[in-house]
């Protein structure tokens, strides 16, 4: 081959290039193109099937799970999800959980997601539950069940529980206890929340979060009393058509066979409409929510 | 004998390591891993997990490409060309042919290897978020070369005694199926028939078990600190890989080149 006729070669190569360029740019506005995750709402269906059988991934298995979770990321990664994704998102998160279930962030970040949707915090649920399967000793799991029993299904009692769970494993933030017991006071059940704080106050080691913990045991007791107090005072009002005057009429008038003691040292105070306060507590335990 | 392997095993590597083939897909494999820079970018959170997933997945995908579509030539060659019968008539037994072939295919893919390894680690090592020197990338890619020689020496048996289109299909047929053998093993000791167990058991060990040198898993999650840990995987790889290459001889040696 000549020199000339490379060179008529390589023109006609570009020349080939060209006209292929103006032929997609004509094609480009005849089809439909996904502007992102929103429009595509096919499930992954060859990954899917292997990962019902992850012995078939052949030693890819990696490799096909990030692929999922690319998938997922951008679902999730829209501004504003429908329920057909948000269920797309979690046959995406499972899909990805059976070809590495090890691989945490799906379950942590996929679970907070879903669970922002109201019709779909059980599957959270089923997503954290998952993760939390293959992650006993992380507290994050549980800490996640209970976030998503409380916010997203209304549930306190099963959130505390959760909380009480998260709190008890190792590397967790301070503040678990104290917030699964102010959960489990705001779901009226104080006592609950005391016989799951002692045996964790038993078991920390570090004085800190022991003198945190007794505290928060404390402003549980109070938050006991103060429920009793008040059952008390409704008790006096059904009996009697008006609220008492003071506390100790409770005792007088046979309802409670003493005024229990404010376990900060303080005193209980009868205020306006029968409710009860302590003059130690500024603020009744409460699990504040925004709706 | 030894001086005489390593004269073949020396052609063979110059003839591979010659071959263009070779190189157009060494620079893919390179591009593909150097591209996982990018990938990353598009996850949320371990983002380096996914520079070390899909860079190890290339160097085991585009490994096995050219060690069958390498090891199926191995013999073959020779024989198509004629070169073996000027081979044969000087004083190198036969095994020994088969023995340098091989391990000279196994010096040019450990250089690949190496290299693809090397670049991935850079490119780990390199990355913004969370990047890090991560040697299980080494290690990992030790065990996906394990798997390749393994591979060779099978591709090699089976070019000893058919075409290599067949060898080829033999060969992936083999890679495919030694990653599943585990599983066998699994749904034979859940069957409640005893023949089926013993078989199943039977055809697990006979079978290549090359999920034995898989460790691209534990790299993502840090778990590869050691090379130890290759030290039962390189036995069970020298043992089956002289079964297939005792294999190789026999076959070659009852082959009739007149």
């Amino acid at each position: 081959m000549n020199e000339a006729s490379r060179g008529a070669w390589g023109w006609m190569a570009a020349f080939g290039l060209l006209v292929s360029i103006g032929m997609s740019w004509r094609l480009l506005p005849l089809r439909d193109l996904p502007d992102s995750g929103r429009q595509v709402r096919e499930v992954p269906g060859l990954l899917m099937a292997v990962s019902r059988s992850p012995e078939f991934a052949f030693g890819f298995r990696n490799v096909m799970a990030d692929v999922v979770w690319l998938q997922a990321v951008q679902v999730a990664g829209n501004r504003k999800l429908t329920p057909t994704e948000y269920d797309r998102l979690y046959v995406l998160l499972n899909v990805e959980a059976d070809l590495d279930p090890k691989f945490e962030m799906p379950y942590l970040l996929g679970g907070l997601v879903l669970g922002e949707s109201p019709q779909h915090g059980r599957e959270a649920l089923r997503v954290f539950e998952r993760g939390k399967v293959t992650h006993p000793a992380d507290w994050r799991f549980p800490f996640h069940i209970g976030f998503t029993h409380y916010f997203s299904l209304g549930d306190a009692v099963a959130g505390g529980g959760a909380m009480a769970e998260a709190a008890r494993l190792p590397g967790g933030p301070t503040y678990l206890p104290g917030l699964a017991s102010r959960m489990l006071s705001e779901a009226r059940e104080p006592e609950v929340a005391l016989a799951l704080l002692a045996p964790i106050v038993r078991q920390e080691s570090d004085s800190a979060r022991r003198a945190v913990l007794e505290r928060r045991i404390l402003d549980v007791t109070v938050e006991r009393d103060l429920q009793m107090l008040e059952k008390a005072v409704e008790k006096y009002r059904e009996k009697t058509g008006t609220f008492p005057a003071y506390l100790p009429v409770l005792v007088q008038d046979g309802i409670l066979a003493a005024i229990p003691e404010e376990p900060n040292g303080g005193k209980y105070l009868l205020g306006r409409g029968g409710k009860v306060r302590s003059d130690r507590v500024s603020q009744r335990m409460r699990v504040f929510q925004k709706k | 004998m030894f001086r005489r392997i390593f004269s073949i095993a020396a052609n063979t590597f110059r003839e591979t390591i010659r071959n263009k083939i070779l190189y157009a897909i060494l620079a893919f494999a390179l591009f593909v891993i150097g591209m996982t820079f990018f990938l990353a970018d598009l996850s949320v959170g371990d983002f380096a997990r996914i520079i070390a997933d899909v860079g190890l997945a290339s160097i085991h995908i585009f490994g096995v490409i050219m060690a069958v579509f390498l090891g199926i030539n191995l013999v073959s060659n020779e024989v198509d060309r004629k070169t073996i019968y000027i081979l044969l008539s000087k004083p190198v037994r036969r095994f020994e042919f088969i023995f340098g072939k091989t391990f000279g295919l196994s010096v040019t893919l450990l250089l690949t290897t190496l290299a693809m390894a090397t670049v991935l680690f850079l490119v780990h090592f390199s990355y913004r978020y969370g990047g890090r020197a991560e040697v299980g990338i080494f290690i990992a890619s030790a065990g996906i070369y394990m798997e390749l020689v393994l591979l060779t020496c099978l591709a090699s048996l089976f070019s000893t005694f058919t075409t290599p289109v067949l060898s080829a299909i033999f060969t992936l047929s083999l890679f495919f199926v030694g990653h599943l053998t585990n599983y066998l093993y699994v749904l034979g000791e859940q069957s409640k028939g005893t023949a089926v167990r013993w078989g199943s058991r039977f055809l697990f060990y006979l079978l290549p078990n090359l999920e034995n040198f898989n460790w691209k898993n534990e790299v993502a999650y840090g778990g590869l600190k050691s090379f130890s840990i290759l030290g039962w995987a390189a036995g069970y790889l020298v043992a089956y890989a002289a079964c297939v290459l005792c294999l190789s001889c026999l076959l070659f040696a009852r082959k009739d080149f007149k």
